[in-house]
């Protein structure tokens, strides 16, 4: 399979710069094929929800963890905000479960 | 004398009052509040008897009996003399201290912090997560314009548009277009035969730790998707697959287009494919058609980078989902060339630059699709199954169609009998009935004969 660019002769160039087409994103086939941040983010504002109301330390941590998650997984063109909102929510809810009771955190199982 | 005797009754009165104190001990004992109140009237009471022995010590001797009396009960009490004798808590000389229960000083951060080991971890994992992504993120990025560097003189040599955003202007330079930490694609057009050309490479998560720790368990690797949008004129209508079992599988339940034409697989290695390839293909001519010496050479040589290839005039995407109603027009069809290779070794620079190859085997393919053309009885019987997947979707709008006219008829014949029903006078209740009684009649006699009104001219 050498490479038989045929850029050489003119007569068989295959460039039509006349018959460009611009790129049209697709954009729903973005939302389908990796659902892991919505997911992550939802987990996420569950955990903090949990955190805070029924003062489970290590549900505030994993909501921290679990915005991380969406956050490396999120798309660029997603806006910020959703990221932004997250994790403040998550890191909220830790500082607020240390706020009301400094104990260290105890394990679920504990 | 009798003084004596009152003295004597006295002391008895003074053991009974023993008793009861003794009683009320125990009763008071039991709550808690009046214990040291009790305490004091017990003293009181020991007290007082120990005068009432002086005196009788005075009275002479016929008391010392008495008093021997009192001595032994006393000497029962006696808490050292006996060993368990303490179960009468009244009884003993010292009650043992209420045990006081140390109440628990919360742990604060200044003074223990030591014992917060969970939260050091948990900051430990924070951190870990936080380089890893640094660390994964740059490697995509390494690899990305790894790929654009070797890949971009190839394309510009036969796209005249490489690298579009969609932005109004055209590109400067060859960039990528980031769609998320490990997944970028770029947008080539601008070619004879073939409007234009996705590549998308999706990269494994690197960034996210949780992924990396899950790939330990099931490992999976780098994939480059080429996606052709060939020109109407392009290619001749036929509907090929190809590719491992399992994805092949996966497909044909997947995709529309394969499941309508192609109906059996048959085995790759019967057209020099690789042995674990499956082949799925409308007419079998063109197997051999498309996959000349060169691109069976190609594929042969690299076997551990093809995935799949999908070639199809009639692609409409994945089959709609299940649950929502079956669409009952003719989805818009292209054609299309996908091709899905893997990206083998750990993804390292020179593993993604070997797949140069492959992409050189994409551009051929398209020129050899346009010179492919079937057998005149492969065009007909093309043609015969497109014209029954047509009228499969004709029928299919039919029948929808003709159910929804039957449930408007039920509609209205049951809106008539509740006029019916709740009609209140009788004499038009009975000329409504009559009137439908004659239609049913009139139904049930000739039912193949139409009403025609005829409009006078």
């Amino acid at each position: 399979m050498s490479s038989n660019t045929t850029t050489t002769n003119s007569s068989t160039d295959v460039k039509r710069p006349n018959k460009i087409k611009k790129y049209t994103p697709p954009d729903e086939n973005s939302a389908s094929d990796d659902p892991t941040a919505d997911y992550m983010n939802l987990l996420g504002m569950v955990f903090s929800m949990f955190g805070l109301m029924m003062k489970m330390k290590w549900c505030a941590w994993m909501a921290v963890f679990c915005s991380f998650i969406s956050f490396s997984n999120s798309r660029v063109n997603e806006d910020g905000k959703q990221m932004f909102s997250s994790f403040m929510l998550s890191i909220s809810a830790v500082v607020m479960s240390y706020l009301q009771n400094p104990a260290p955190m105890t394990l679920p199982w504990q | 004398g009798a003084a004596h005797k009152a003295e004597m009754e006295d002391n008895e009165f003074a053991e009974f009052e023993d008793l009861d104190e003794d009683e009320d001990d125990d009763f008071i004992a039991v709550e808690t509040e009046e214990e040291e109140d009790d305490d004091r009237e017990f003293d009181d009471v020991m007290a007082e008897d120990g005068e009432d022995v002086i005196d009788r010590d005075e009275f002479g001797d016929e008391d010392e009996d008495m008093l021997d009396d009192e001595d032994d009960f006393d000497h029962f009490q006696d808490t050292e003399e006996f060993e368990n004798f303490e179960e009468r808590p009244a009884k003993g000389k010292g009650k043992e201290a209420p045990d006081l229960e140390i109440t628990k000083v919360p742990l604060h951060l200044r003074n223990s912090w030591d014992s917060y080991y969970l939260e050091l971890l948990m900051l430990a994992g924070v951190a870990a997560y936080l380089l890893n992504y640094m660390n994964g993120k740059s490697k995509n990025q390494r690899l990305a314009t790894a790929w654009l560097n070797c890949h971009k003189e190839l394309l510009e040599a036969n796209f005249a548009l490489v690298g579009d955003d969609g932005s109004k202007e055209m590109p400067t330079s060859v960039n990528l277009l980031k769609q998320s930490e490990n997944r970028y694609c770029l947008w080539c057009s601008g070619r004879v035969f073939c409007e234009g050309m996705l590549v998308e490479l999706k990269f494994l998560k690197r960034q996210d730790l949780l992924s990396v720790i899950s790939r330990t368990m099931h490992p999976a690797g780098d994939e480059i998707k080429v996606t052709v949008t060939l020109d109407a004129d392009s290619m001749d209508s036929f509907v090929l697959f190809f590719g491992a079992k399992k994805i092949t599988n996966r497909m044909l339940k997947d995709m529309q287009d394969l499941s309508q034409y192609c109906g059996d697989k048959r085995g790759g290695d019967k057209f020099g494919l690789p042995a674990s390839t499956v082949v799925l293909a409308e007419l079998g001519e063109v197997v051999n058609g498309v996959l000349d010496t060169k691109v069976l050479n190609c594929l042969n040589s690299h076997p551990e980078m093809f995935d799949y290839m999908h070639i199809s005039d009639q692609f409409s995407g994945p089959k709609p989902a299940a649950e929502d109603e079956q669409p009952t027009t003719m989805p818009p069809t292209e054609k299309v060339l996908i091709c899905n290779f893997k990206v083998p070794g750990n993804g390292s620079k020179s593993n993604i630059e070997d797949m140069l190859p492959m992409m050189k085997m994409v551009i051929y393919l398209v020129d050899k699709i346009k010179r492919f053309r079937l057998s005149k009885e492969g065009k007909v019987k093309a043609e015969k199954i497109r014209a029954k997947v047509a009228e499969s979707y004709v029928k299919l709008a039919h029948a929808q169609r003709q159910e929804l006219a039957q449930q408007r008829r039920e509609d209205k014949r049951r809106v008539e009998k509740d006029r019916l029903l709740n009609e209140e006078d009788p004499d038009k209740a009975r000329r409504l009935e009559d009137k439908q009684y004659k239609k049913d009649m009139r139904k049930r006699m000739n039912p193949n004969m139409k009403q025609i009104k005829v409009r006078g001219t």
